[in-house]
């Protein structure tokens, strides 16, 4: 006859160890990816290429159309970068500068009710995008959050090239 | 936020919480993340291997968790505790790679015969316990080892695994009613 006492679910699942030593080092390869693939790097060159298709347009465009005016917007439009916790890479930093001033420059040329629907929309996406990042703070690695943090990172520059691009058409035509 | 604040407000003390650690990791420091690693990892490893319910898968899944938590470390805002934080990293990578594997349909459902747990955590536990986990059906294991094991709440555990609250607690019954049965204990 068996004398132990009767153990249940419970008291069985209290015994096991919540760690567990993994049975080999894993740190040489995380060490490999980690060096193969830097921290944020992984965004930069989607950030440069994107900047420097809109600076290229943005260039043909003052070269070829130098407005008769000058640009009123760059003195009193905030910095981009202010809000949003992105690659601090001084390639990107002085890249994405320029792409903002190329925009602030073209939004200034454009009449005051469209100006306002642009600063409104840039508004929802940084508040959005400020949004997922508190998120992901919480939720690290959700793939659902890091999508969305990635897809109002790229609105914001898809709206930069929206206005350079479409004011160079206008400009074209005119 | 830098870590003498979080010292000052009594969050954490460098004893429980290696807050310099994480701060310098953070800031690139890979010596102060291969320290990290070191402490944490078998937290992280023995929640991977309880979920994946095989050694390999979670082995990998443990690199790729650190690997995520080096790229997501400036995001990181002391509002839980590391290891915490770690194991949501663990959660979302151990779902991301079954979501991958189904979808290029590379291999089967592990819940059949017994798995490969040999692990120096084992001796402490009963193996025939290990060996039942590890055969649940996959979604009553997830729910089991994150709210039985480790202590979830089932709306944490709901919104980790993306189901419904009532869905957690379901298959919580369902995965207690098999060990049950499996290991022949009292209710």
């Amino acid at each position: 006859m068996d004398k132990r006492p009767r153990r249940t679910l419970d008291d069985l699942l209290e015994t096991m160890p919540r760690d567990v030593a993994p049975p080999r080092a894993l740190w040489p390869g995380i060490a490999h990816q980690i060096a193969r693939a830097p921290r944020r790097s992984r965004r930069l060159p989607i950030a440069a290429s994107v900047a420097a298709a809109c600076l290229a347009g943005a260039l043909v465009w003052v070269v070829l159309h130098a407005p008769s005016t000058p640009p009123r917007g760059s003195t009193t439009a905030h910095s981009a970068s202010e809000s949003f916790n992105e690659p601090r890479d001084p390639a990107y930093v002085a890249a994405r500068a320029n792409l903002e001033r190329s925009f602030r420059e073209r939004l200034a040329t454009l009449d005051p009710r469209t100006r306002a629907t642009i600063e409104s929309d840039l508004a929802l996406i940084r508040r959005a995008h400020e949004d997922i990042r508190r998120a992901l703070a919480d939720e690290p690695a959700n793939p659902i959050l890091e999508h969305l943090f990635e897809s109002t990172w790229h609105d914001e520059f898809d709206l930069y090239d929206s206005v350079v691009r479409g004011t160079e058409l206008t400009t074209t035509r005119s | 936020m830098g870590t003498g604040q979080i010292r000052h407000w009594g969050i954490v003390d460098e004893e429980s919480e290696p807050v310099s650690l994480i701060a310098a990791a953070a800031g690139g420091d890979v010596r102060a993340f291969e320290q990290l690693y070191a402490r944490f990892a078998p937290c992280v490893y023995g929640l991977c291997l309880r979920l994946t319910s095989q050694r390999e898968a979670a082995e990998d899944c443990t690199q790729d968790s650190f690997v995520a938590a080096w790229r997501a470390l400036h995001r990181f805002e002391y509002r839980s505790r590391f290891s915490s934080w770690l194991q949501r990293i663990a959660i979302h990578t151990v779902l991301a790679r079954r979501r991958g594997l189904r979808a290029w349909n590379e291999v089967a459902e592990p819940s059949t015969g017994l798995p490969d747990v040999a692990d120096p955590g084992a001796e402490a536990a009963p193996l025939d316990l290990e060996r039942a986990i590890a055969a649940l059906p996959e979604r009553a294991r997830h729910v089991l080892v994150l709210v039985g094991i480790y202590g979830f709440s089932h709306a944490e555990a709901a919104a980790t695994l993306g189901v419904a609250e009532g869905t957690c607690k379901a298959q919580l019954h369902r995965a207690r009613g098999l060990l049950v049965d499996a290991l022949g204990l009292e209710e």
